[in-house]
């Protein structure tokens, strides 16, 4: 039996690194786990979607009704989905570096993704998986010389390891906490697009379904890059989606513009809505939403409903008998659930629960690391 | 292609809530791995050594947070159609740890590698790899889920003496098979046992000829028996005629047809014994056991009589004594003077009245036929004949048909013959086997659970605590081990169950079991037993050959 100390321990190295060119205030009580915000995957489908708030344009070829019926495609008929992918992330503030009257959160994350490959008998298993260690500071609040010193010594971790600057992303005077978050964000999709194509090169045949929205530019260049204008086999799913688009149905003169709320109230169970036409910057998705469970039986109209992307890359619109194909079988995914476990159980798939679950799975907890990671005393004062 | 029995099965577990221990671990299954309770298996643990358990229970675990949630995953109760994705479960295994083959008690580590025992291993992880060849007894197949099997030992020294002795087996009739397990041990001590030579066997059949043919072979033995004998390095053979000897009750006919008063007459020759007042007079206290005596007049009286019937023509007043009817209806016992009858003793005229109808019940009006005026050339006396009991042979002595009382004197003459013929024996007695084993069905009949101060009892008691070191070695099987009186049960080296249900498996009888193994016991198939032995360090299952010898029909 060997002793294996969990990949994120190598970052000790870059905190004595901190601890001995920094004055460090450690986190009160040890290290503590940010949280995620509770609507977090409906702000990100706010933000991707956000040039494109109308949706007036059906973007499917061969249907014509707001409404198309559904019927489950099972497994033992035709396995369409087999992969299934989710990325997540936890993160710890572990203490405040200040030097002279400059100072920056610390913060340890976790950024993870996991594909699982379904077999045909229905049993899980890993198809791919990566993880990154990220350190991350504001580099304005830091010198130039710790920031060389931290990449130094991060870089000969591997390359699972990376010092992130905080500021990267998010907005000008937003909490640095918030920004670190939106930086591991943006880390997670450059893993998700890895692991995707991992699954997904080579399987044509075999569809993947990714959790969220997937209207991000690395994935799209990465996509036109293998498929060409051919049909990519993923779809993207979101259980909380971005409430303000607004859709505009029917033709001509009866043509009338509504919202989510309307556009949803009406739509039965197993049956989808047709497909717009959705675009963020050159990067184009047809999208549909589709009522996975018995409205009579969920406490709020949208819940049970599900929001489907699927990446376009040829010019024209996708037929209709495969968005139909895709809804059915995504509409047999509906069982199991994971009930009781996870609030957004209506509208979440089984397969992507457990990918996530997977992706938590491997990070370590905030015990496990308040035990094992700690700020090391300073061993030279510069 | 066969299945690799090495192939790993599975990954130790350990969780926030269910930690292994020294004493316990969990394991998860691979999902195509079929495993049983009572399966053994090895973790592999510190520094290369292996832990082995038994398997307690298997539990299947999923993440649905409740029974609610598998229904509304199921698009709220759709019943008839399987799910796109299988709920993700485990089974996982608890096993009770077995030994170390380092003697690292450290607890199994999550994710240690998991495999099924082999059958070395099956035998190092019991403890029974350490029992001399000479002291090796087979007592059953172990037989695991993967195929695996492994002889069973018992340690000679355990079951036989010096170290331990005594057995018990309990279960329900019919299912537990407890005479067919008992009488294949027997056999096994007899071809295996070093000192075979020097042990003599005594049976008390009790149902109808079960026992009364066991010189002669099982024809209708298949061959997954016969193979199962060889697994066992056992011959599959009846025992041997020329050292079977049949002692059977007397009956009301016997004088008039010769046939003795027994369910059938085995086709070798046999004895028939009888009881007579004169080869009973020291043992009329084990008549009357059953009889309530809160004042202890009766015994007092039995004391009296017995010391009578042994003075014989030296005392005046019991000289005349010589049959039974004599004793109930004759002097000293039934003497009217004055009008009115007289006590003897400091025992009043009631309770001498009192002893002579139920002696009057017991030997002339409900016998069956067990107690003579005088013993004829054709009838023996039973003591008499245990007396002579030969090492390597095996005496069968049947009650069956006998009246209750009557069937407590004859073992009660068994025990009380033996014990005292090695309990006053010279060690230098060369013709005394140096075993002597006593197999007897119901023994709860004979030492209930609860009572105290009855001959039958007294003498069970003092076969169970010193017949170890006197070579005196008990085998008892009855329904209900609650039944029995717990100083006997907790003699017993070696305990064995069958097919028990759950309410005796609730009785305090059975509180060194752990609940799981109880549990299943109430669902243990015709010929599967567990067996508790002093050597093993957890209980086993085993199962064993059909008998070798003609079943009844």
């Amino acid at each position: 039996m060997t002793r294996r100390l969990p990949p994120i321990f190598g970052l000790q190295q870059a905190l004595q690194v901190l601890s001995d060119r920094t004055d460090v205030l450690p986190a009160v009580g040890g290290a503590t786990e940010d949280e995620l915000r509770a609507d977090i995957d409906e702000i990100d489908d706010q933000r991707a979607t956000s040039d494109d708030t109308l949706l007036d344009e059906p973007y499917e070829f061969g249907n014509s009704q707001i409404y198309v019926p559904l019927t489950p495609l099972r497994r033992p008929e035709e396995h369409l989905f087999q992969f299934f992918l989710d990325g997540s992330m936890r993160s710890f503030f572990v203490g405040t570096a200040l030097e002279h009257d400059r100072s920056t959160p610390v913060i340890i994350g976790q950024v993870g993704c996991v594909a699982l490959e379904r077999e045909d008998g229905g049993r899980l298993k890993i198809a791919a998986q990566s993880q990154r260690n990220l350190l991350l500071v504001a580099f304005s609040q830091i010198s130039d010389e710790v920031r060389s010193r931290l990449q130094e010594i991060v870089s000969k971790l591997g390359d699972n390891y990376k010092v992130a600057n905080i500021e990267e992303y998010g907005q000008e005077g937003q909490d640095l906490r918030r920004r670190a978050e939106d930086t591991m964000r943006v880390t997670m999709h450059d893993i998700e697009t890895e692991t995707l194509m991992q699954a997904v090169i080579g399987k044509e045949n075999c569809w993947l379904i990714a959790d969220g929205s997937l209207r991000f530019a690395k994935i799209f260049e990465e996509l036109r890059k293998h498929f060409n204008e051919a049909q990519p086999p993923l779809v993207s799913v979101a259980k909380n989606f971005s409430k303000v688009p607004r859709f505009k149905i029917g033709r001509g003169g009866k043509a009338r513009e509504v919202n989510l709320w309307q556009l949803l109230s009406e739509l039965p169970e197993g049956h989808r809505t047709m497909a717009f036409k959705a675009k963020t910057k050159d990067r184009v998705v047809s999208v549909w939403y589709m009522r996975l469970r018995m409205k009579s039986r969920m406490e709020y109209p949208l819940m049970g409903v599900i929001k489907v992307e699927l990446p376009v890359l040829a010019p024209d619109p996708p037929p209709s008998d495969l968005v139909t194909k895709l809804s059915n079988a995504l509409l047999a995914e509906r069982t199991v659930t994971p009930h009781g476990s996870d609030r957004r159980w209506h509208a979440h798939l089984y397969p992507i629960f457990q990918a996530e679950r997977a992706v938590k799975d491997a990070f370590v907890s905030i015990s496990t690391l308040r035990a094992g990671l700690r700020w090391p005393p300073a061993t030279v004062r510069s | 292609m066969a299945e690799d029995p090495r192939k790993i099965i599975g990954r130790g577990s350990a969780t926030d809530k269910n930690a292994n221990t020294s004493n316990e671990f969990n394991f998860w299954l691979a999902p195509e791995v079929l495993a049983n309770p009572f399966d053994i298996v090895e973790a592999e643990t510190y520094r290369d050594s292996k832990t082995y358990g038994l398997v307690l229970n298997l539990e299947h675990t999923t993440d649905a947070a409740s029974h609610l949630s598998n229904y509304i995953s199921n698009n709220f109760g759709e019943a008839t159609e399987d799910p796109q994705t299988p709920r993700q479960g485990t089974t996982v295994a608890k096993c009770a740890v077995l030994s170390n083959t380092e003697e690292i008690y450290m607890p199994v580590p999550s994710e240690a590698r998991i495999r099924f025992a082999d059958a070395q291993g099956i035998l190092k992880a019991l403890g029974a790899d350490a029992i001399k060849e000479e002291h090796k007894i087979p007592a059953g197949l172990i037989e695991m889920s993967n195929g695996t099997q492994a002889p069973c030992f018992l340690d000679a020294r355990y079951l036989l003496g010096p170290e331990g002795a005594h057995l018990n087996v309990s279960g329900i009739s019919g299912l537990a098979t407890k005479t067919s397990y008992v009488v294949f041990l027997i056999s096994a001590i007899l071809q295996k046992y070093a000192n075979a030579e020097s042990t003599a066997v005594v049976l008390l059949n009790v149902k109808h000829d079960d026992l009364l043919h066991i010189h002669e072979p099982n024809e209708e033995l298949k061959e997954p028996d016969r193979k199962m004998w060889n697994n066992l390095a056992l011959e599959p053979k009846a025992f041997p005629k020329d050292r079977v000897h049949y002692l059977l009750p007397n009956g009301k006919l016997t004088a008039s047809t010769g046939k003795p008063n027994s369910h059938s007459t085995p086709n070798i020759p046999h004895d028939i014994y009888a009881y007579a007042l004169s080869n009973t007079r020291d043992k009329v206290d084990l008549l009357m056991g059953h009889v309530p005596d809160v004042w202890d007049t009766l015994r007092a009286l039995i004391g009296i009589v017995q010391e009578g019937l042994a003075a014989g023509v030296k005392d005046k007043r019991w000289g005349t004594v010589k049959t039974w009817s004599g004793l109930i209806d004759g002097p000293p016992l039934y003497e009217v003077s004055e009008g009115k009858q007289k006590g003897i003793g400091e025992v009043p005229a009631s309770t001498v009245n009192r002893f002579r109808r139920i002696l009057r019940r017991i030997t002339q009006t409900r016998q069956s036929g067990l107690f003579v005026d005088q013993l004829s050339r054709n009838t023996c006396d039973l003591g008499q004949k245990i007396k002579e009991i030969k090492g390597g042979h095996t005496y069968v002595v049947d009650i069956y048909n006998l009246k209750d009382e009557e069937k407590t004197l004859v073992f009660g003459d068994i025990l009380r013959t033996i014990y005292q013929l090695y309990a006053e024996s010279d060690e230098e007695d060369q013709d005394m086997p140096d075993k002597v084993i006593i197999f007897v069905d119901e023994l709860n009949k004979y030492a209930p659970e609860g009572t105290k101060g009855s001959p039958i009892l007294d003498q069970v008691l003092e076969v169970s605590e010193r017949g170890r070191s006197l070579g005196i070695v008990l085998f008892g099987a009855e329904q209900f081990l609650s039944a029995v009186h717990d100083r006997v049960t907790g003699n017993c080296s070696t305990t064995v169950f069958g097919r028990t249900n759950a309410a005796e498996m609730a009785e305090r009888a059975y509180r060194f079991l752990n609940p799981d193994i109880k549990a299943a016991a109430t669902r243990l198939d015709k010929g599967q037993l567990i067996l508790s032995h002093a050597v093993f360090r957890q209980p086993v299952k085993i199962k064993f050959p059909l008998p070798a010898y003609k079943q009844p029909a």
